[in-house]
């Protein structure tokens, strides 16, 4: 699965990269973190790991799949960063005027599909949004999340399972077709 | 049934990120700011290349063409062959002969073979001297031949003018250009 499109170690073929890749990669972090400031965080750094890696890529599989490997690590880092810091983070809010977060950054919250994706874990929210909105193929999927190619398709259809249970008061097709059958 | 589900996910998710109005990515991009490990290696490789240039690379440049010319130049002068491969055997032979040539207790064969290397040498200078048309022709060793004058050449003299006469002597009876001395009357 060689990418030609890409020469490692080109500074053009990066910038061309970043123009084409970012807003693919950033709505994928979106939907791993539900915060947009911090999905924009997380891949303005995996750009530049990326950037620092460039000369070493070997290009034996697409670019923009290595970048999603990078960018969701490093979301996965901030998860873990961002449970540790909860309650250092409520302590340093207290007694602040505006201690709210800023409802623009927090997209999940008036989002029940984003929301639902946030509840999801890293690896099957990052799944989900690139098979079902990057239209990526099973391939690309294990390179990007770092799998077996063999596992990528357990791995969506236990998202899928998921999303699907965390969605049934959003009113899915799934959920709906359920319910009257039940009925 | 999976495949409506698929589709209300994917529907789902673009209506999403529309709302979010994400646009086109930063021109400010941090990466730009940041100097890769690969660049890094390439400048360090460039910055280094003029010293090394100027010292090491040029002093064995150097070393290496001073050796090889002289090598060159003394091997060919000893052996009397520029053929490299003949060197060897040719100075191991004049080694040998100059050890046997030693009497006992004389240590040194360095004048013995610097003699020999100087003899071949000047054997090889004139082997090696180029041949004018004229001598090719008649097999002479001076370009010009012997120098010859015009007289010598028609009457066989061997002085341009002739032998030096003296007015007395062309006159007979005539020894003394004022005459025999006579001795002062007293």
């Amino acid at each position: 699965m060689p990418d030609p499109s890409y020469r490692p170690g080109s500074a053009a073929d990066f910038d061309r990269l970043y123009r084409d890749s970012y807003p693919r990669v950033l709505r994928t972090l979106i939907g791993v973190l539900g915060d947009r400031g911090a999905a924009e965080d997380c891949t303005q750094e995996a750009f530049v790991k990326a950037y620092r890696a460039w000369g070493a890529w070997r290009g034996d599989g697409p670019a923009e799949a290595w970048l999603h490997r990078i960018a969701i690590r490093l979301a996965i880092s901030h998860l873990r960063h961002a449970k540790l810091g909860t309650v250092t983070e409520l302590l340093r809010r207290i007694g602040r005027p505006d201690h709210q977060r800023q409802l623009a950054d927090v997209v999940a919250e008036s989002d029940s599909l984003l929301s639902a994706l946030r509840s999801l874990p890293p690896a099957q929210a990052a799944a989900i949004v690139l098979r079902h909105h990057h239209g990526y193929s099973s391939r690309e999927i294990a390179t990007a999340l770092g799998i077996p190619e063999s596992t990528v398709a357990s791995r969506l259809a236990m998202a899928r399972q998921r999303l699907t249970a965390l969605l049934s008061d959003a009113g899915s097709p799934a959920v709906l077709r359920e319910q009257a059958r039940n009925r | 049934m999976d495949e409506d589900n698929d589709r209300w996910i994917a529907t789902g998710l673009t209506a999403s990120f529309h709302r979010l109005d994400l646009g086109s990515p930063p021109h400010n991009a941090q990466y730009k700011s940041t100097t890769p490990n690969w660049r890094k290696k390439r400048m360090s490789l460039l910055a280094g290349l003029p010293a090394v240039l100027t010292t090491k690379a040029a002093a064995a440049a150097f070393a290496v063409t001073l050796t090889a010319a002289g090598g060159v130049a003394v091997k060919t002068a000893t052996t009397g062959s520029p053929n490299p491969l003949s060197w060897g055997a040719t100075v191991t032979t004049q080694v040998q002969s100059c050890k046997a040539a030693l009497t006992a207790g004389q240590h040194g064969i360095g004048k013995c073979v610097s003699g020999t290397a100087e003899e071949k040498g000047r054997q090889a200078r004139t082997a090696h001297a180029p041949a004018l048309p004229s001598q090719a022709a008649a097999g002479q060793t001076h370009p010009t031949g012997a120098p010859t004058l015009p007289s010598q050449a028609d009457a066989g003299q061997t002085h341009p003018t002739g032998a030096p006469t003296l007015p007395s002597q062309a006159a007979p009876g005539h020894h003394h250009p004022t005459g025999a001395p006579t001795p002062p009357s007293s």
